[in-house]
């Protein structure tokens, strides 16, 4: 009974880490795409900086939400003991 | 017994470094007078015959090898093995030509590449590994039960391969005939005998074995002529920070003259349209439950690997969607800076040689010769003899291939990212090749025709399967070698369209059943597949032209998809206490996996 409530806490958390790192990463990229045109302003690199947000910031951010997702739910995992042996 | 991580990575690593060496070679050959033909020739047959060899090095009789690749590997050698599956031409030749030819709109397609990457390492790559399933069909029929589930899963898994197939065989085809100058046929033939023999030998092991060294060559076929242009134009080897100050330079160039380059005309590998939201969401959907990128997943040693197996994914492909922009940035001003007002007798050998590939048009006619260029521009009024950069329009399928000699670098690197393309090709080709043959002989035959069928004749099955659809896809590659350079959209489209809403409701819903899931994939997939019919033959539906290319054509059957599966799901009975329970073990990464894996072949 304890395991089983357990693991359905460890489950409402692994959905609410999936859906905060698919969800801010989805904004994150929706958020890009509208401002990716944006030609107004100082330059960063020479891009504007919408541009550097979407081809440059943006790619980045979320290939680093990918790795902290991993650490993340792997340290989730451990603590209510449902890791891989 | 599994085989050691450093049997897949250590072959790899050692030909990737010999690769090297052979490029540094030839480009001193090349300083001396090494002739181009020679040249592309050897770079482009070393690597073939090497990757022919690699494969057939791989071939196995251990079914949880060939299907599995022995569940071995490290996460980073299977993230870079799932990249090399997933770049295709669509991610190497694609991005840069989207970009010469719409500007930053087409961030939707590096933006699309990644999102569906992270879906595929949050939502459903842990899950999938778990499963112990084959395959997406597999997949589907443990979670949901029955044999329906897997015959529809089949419908939508097979012809969505078998399209990414062909495109990516034609595109290696057209690619090999560019750099060892043989017939097209010819170069069909061994672009084929390349995939067949990785595939049908030694299924995902040796699909693997090359795939990590493919990625290597890709990756430094992309990279060094880029940070090469980077570092002479502008000091630093950054192409993605330096591709900025080349677009600026150009603006800034073109209007002091008052001249810019002629709009690029649309070719195969970037047929996108003006949908940037739209390409976003179908990219992301259909990369997060493409077939052959998803089964990747089933290749390492657990759950937890596979999260990180997909991260390294998303890294490794980022690398080279963020270096493709550069190619266009840097010849838009190598061209406008040293070309403009060049006499046409002088102008350099790429624009003839792309130009006999139909990829390079000056006054409206493919520059094929130095006569056809003149004859063409002396029609036209105020023509002094020398080129107007406003008169020369280049292909979007050129411009990465064609982006080191516009920029003024020597062949070889040329040489380079044509073989870098092809070898993208190759990779996206086996690695579907595989998975069309694991779904038709594992997950369809000994998941629905005979379940009691020995591992023995389940991989007879699955090596015939293989042989016979890469030989379907080749024969259909060589009766329309053009036009299928640009359906690999449509797989992508088929694949979020009919699988995405089954794939992520099966593991985040539970109260998804098997009808919901079937309803989802039929009205989704049909959906999907009625709207790519009526772009390519309009007229098709009664009301009239829709604004849906080949790829946005999955916007509507996805959320369509996913109301159908639901909406289904809710009025029939709820998955059954086994269901429920296999959903559940697939859930927990630790425990008994669910399918005793080796011991069920």
């Amino acid at each position: 009974m304890a395991r089983e409530a357990g693991e359905a806490g460890w489950w409402q958390q692994t959905r609410w880490l999936a859906a905060a790192i698919v969800g801010g990463s989805a904004a994150l990229a929706l958020i890009a795409l509208t401002v990716a045109a944006d030609g107004d302003g100082p330059v960063l690199f020479g891009l504007p900086p919408g541009a550097f947000f979407a081809l440059i910031a943006a790619p980045l951010l979320i290939a680093v939400a990918a790795f902290v997702f991993a650490g993340r739910q792997q340290a989730l995992d451990r603590r209510y003991d449902v890791a891989e042996d | 017994m599994a085989a050691r991580p450093s049997s897949h990575g250590r072959p790899a690593v050692l030909f990737a470094a010999a690769f090297v060496a052979l490029v540094v070679v030839l480009s001193l050959l090349d300083h001396f007078g090494l002739p181009p033909g020679v040249l592309s020739a050897t770079v482009a047959g070393t690597v073939l015959v090497t990757l022919a060899a690699l494969g057939i090095n791989g071939s196995t009789i251990q079914a949880s090898e060939f299907y599995l690749a022995g569940r071995s590997l490290s996460p980073a050698l299977n993230g870079i093995a799932t990249a090399a599956a997933a770049i295709s031409s669509l991610g190497f030749l694609g991005i840069g030509g989207a970009f010469f030819a719409t500007g930053y709109a087409a961030t939707a397609i590096v933006l699309g590449f990644v999102l569906g990457l992270l879906i595929l390492t949050v939502a459903v790559a842990p899950y999938f590994r778990k499963s112990s399933a084959f395959g997406i069909a597999d997949f589907l029929g443990l979670r949901y039960g029955g044999r329906g589930v897997r015959v529809v899963a089949a419908v939508v898994v097979i012809p969505a391969l078998l399209i990414g197939l062909v495109s990516a065989l034609a595109v290696a085809a057209f690619l090999t005939r560019m750099l060892l100058a043989v017939p097209e046929g010819t170069a069909l033939a061994i672009a084929t005998a390349v995939v067949l023999l990785s595939v049908a030998l030694g299924g995902l092991r040796s699909v693997t074995r090359t795939a990590a060294l493919e990625y290597v060559i890709l990756a430094v076929a992309i990279a060094v002529p880029a940070a090469v242009v980077s570092f002479r134009e502008y000091g630093w080897p950054l192409p993605p920070l330096a591709f900025g100050e080349a677009l600026r330079d150009a603006a800034l160039l073109a209007n002091a003259s008052g001249k810019a380059l002629a709009a690029p005309f649309a070719g195969g590998f970037a047929p996108l349209g003006d949908n940037s939201f739209a390409e976003m969401i179908v990219l992301a959907a259909g990369i997060a439950s493409f077939p052959h990128v998803v089964l990747r997943s089933a290749a390492t040693r657990g759950a937890d690997r596979a999260r990180r197996a997909g991260a390294w994914a998303l890294a490794a492909v980022l690398f080279v969607a963020m270096m493709a922009p550069t190619y266009p940035a840097f010849a838009r001003l190598v061209i406008l800076r040293e070309l403009a007002d060049s006499p046409i007798e002088s102008l350099p050998d790429w624009v003839f040689t792309f130009g006999n590939l139909g990829l390079v048009k000056l006054c409206g006619v493919a520059a094929t010769s130095v006569d056809a260029v003149l004859g063409a521009c002396s029609a036209l009024p105020g023509f002094t003899g020398n080129l107007t950069v406003s008169d020369l329009a280049i292909g979007t399928d050129a411009i990465v291939l064609g982006g080191p000699a516009m920029a003024g670098l020597p062949y070889v690197a040329t040489a380079l990212i044509a073989t870098g393309a092809l070898v993208a090709c190759l990779a996206a080709a086996k690695a579907m090749a595989f998975a069309l043959a694991s779904a038709i002989g594992h997950d369809l035959y000994a998941g629905v025709i005979d379940a009691h069928a020995s591992a023995g004749r389940q991989l007879i099955i699955t090596r015939l399967a293989a042989a016979v659809t890469t030989g379907f896809a080749a024969w259909f590659a060589a009766g329309a070698q053009s036009a299928a350079f640009g359906v690999a959209p449509v797989a992508i489209a088929l694949s979020a369209g009919g699988l995405f809403p089954a794939l992520i409701l099966g593991i985040w819903w539970r109260r998804a059943n098997a009808t919901g899931a079937i309803a989802g994939m039929v009205a989704g997939g049909m959906l999907t597949a009625v709207l790519i019919v009526e772009h390519r033959f309009p007229g098709f539906l009664p009301f009239g032209r829709l604004a849906f290319d080949d790829l946005t054509a999955g916007i509507l059957g996805l959320p369509v998809g996913f109301l159908a599966a639901v909406a289904a799901s809710l009025v029939s009975d709820p998955p059954s206490d086994e269901r429920v329970m296999t959903l559940d073990a697939i859930r927990r990464p630790g425990g008994t996996p669910f399918v005793q894996e080796t011991e069920s072949l």
